[in-house]
């Protein structure tokens, strides 16, 4: 029995590592999520729950064996992906409106209702844009796609490096330097 | 053993805050000037241990060696470990600055527990001295599994559930930080064992004698 509770525990388990992140991205309007512990292994099994800007609780569910776990949001807006491994494991990711954007807002027909019914009040948008102008929006649109990959890049380093390391045993050294000065300073005086 | 920010609730972490520091207050009264390199020495190993994966079993696992800093500086460990901890949790973002205090109950009561339980064994025979050593080891990370099933207990499920779901991650690591341990007080007692826990006092000095047939 306890032999039971032990193998269910190994298997429920996935890591108990020190950190846990969550990162998602969208994909025709499905918000598909990959959580990872450091060092690499994905996160099984673990809960997700997923709020809105206003902290709402929208829906919740568990990652698969490959860590990942996929939703349709019920609207396009800013999501808080909030990572649940168990045992003290927590991981955040804030998935922003804008990668919504170019396929729920603006894909297409959201433009042409704006043209049909132009009053007054819009002529630029009825203009097509000049070349300069197109490589700009492309650049803008570019990245924003990429932000989050680079996010995701500069998260996937997080391995510490070799200077982190000595970085802290100099901390150490220069902390026991300091409390040995102290102590001295009072032995003396 | 580290909680990551944002699992615990406030009391629970102001609670732990304030033992924490309470904690330290008494390790650095008791560490006396003579131990405090060793006490830094013992704290750059802890910092580093923490970066060695254990791959076994189906987890990521990492070393704590919570259990030979306990035994070799009692209540000083709670200073050691809590600068440790604070450099582990700024630099590799493990654990984090908010759940410090928990995350040094976590590591640091079952040292001081261990140096209790371990400390006087440590200069009988050399049989009772490596089963000491390989207890402390163990004991160590299994309170402190017990400790984090604590703090765990008012946020998460039940106490039980999650200290056994972190004690059976952890089997690996036990076996491997007895055998460390071990390893370490069997070196300190062959090549210097003024720095074992308890040497002016042991009770039976006559097991102690250095190998004869060297040199």
């Amino acid at each position: 029995m306890a032999a039971i509770v032990l193998l269910t525990a190994i298997a429920a388990t996935s890591a108990w590592a020190h950190k846990v992140t969550v990162f998602a991205w969208v994909e025709d309007s499905t918000v598909h999520t990959q959580s990872k512990f450091s060092g690499g292994r994905s996160a099984k099994n673990a809960q997700i729950a997923v709020y809105n800007a206003a902290g709402e609780k929208l829906l919740e569910g568990r990652t698969d064996t490959q860590g990942r776990f996929a939703f349709t949001p019920p609207k396009p807006e800013t999501l808080r992906i909030v990572l649940m491994a168990g045992s003290g494991h927590r991981g955040e990711w804030t998935l922003a409106a804008e990668a919504f954007a170019p396929t729920a807002a603006h894909a297409g027909a959201p433009l042409e209702a704006t043209t049909s019914d132009a009053h007054a009040t819009t002529p630029p948008a009825a203009v097509p844009p000049k070349d300069d102008e197109l490589q700009a929006m492309i650049e803008a649109a570019l990245d924003k796609k990429l932000a989050p990959v680079l996010r995701r890049l500069e998260v996937q380093e997080q391995g510490p490096a070799l200077k982190d390391v000595f970085g802290g045993i100099g901390y150490i050294v220069g902390i026991v330097g300091l409390v040995a000065y102290l102590r001295s300073r009072r032995k003396s005086g | 053993m580290h909680i990551s920010e944002g699992v615990l609730s406030g009391p629970v972490l102001l609670t732990g805050g304030v033992l924490a520091a309470a904690g330290t207050a008494v390790g650095l009264k008791q560490l006396d000037y003579d131990h405090i390199a060793r006490a830094g020495l013992l704290a750059a190993a802890f910092f580093v241990a923490s970066l060695i994966h254990v791959p076994i079993g189906p987890s990521s696992i990492h070393l704590i060696l919570n259990g030979i800093v306990g035994l070799l500086l009692g209540w000083g460990a709670f200073p050691a470990i809590v600068v440790a901890l604070l450099l582990q949790g700024i630099l590799f973002q493990y654990g984090g600055l908010t759940t410090l205090g928990v995350n040094t109950l976590i590591m640091a009561v079952p040292a001081v527990i261990c140096y209790y339980l371990f400390a006087p064994l440590v200069h009988r025979r050399r049989k009772i001295a490596l089963a000491a050593a390989f207890g402390c080891g163990l004991v160590s990370i299994l309170l402190g599994a017990v400790v984090a099933g604590a703090a765990l207990m008012f946020t998460e499920e039940n106490f039980l559930e999650v200290t056994v779901l972190i004690i059976s991650a952890h089997i690996p690591v036990m076996v491997i930080e007895g055998v460390i341990t071990s390893f370490c007080v069997a070196f300190l007692i062959k090549v210097q064992p003024e720095l074992l826990p308890g040497y002016d006092r042991r009770p039976d000095p006559a097991p102690v004698e250095r190998d004869s047939d060297e040199s």
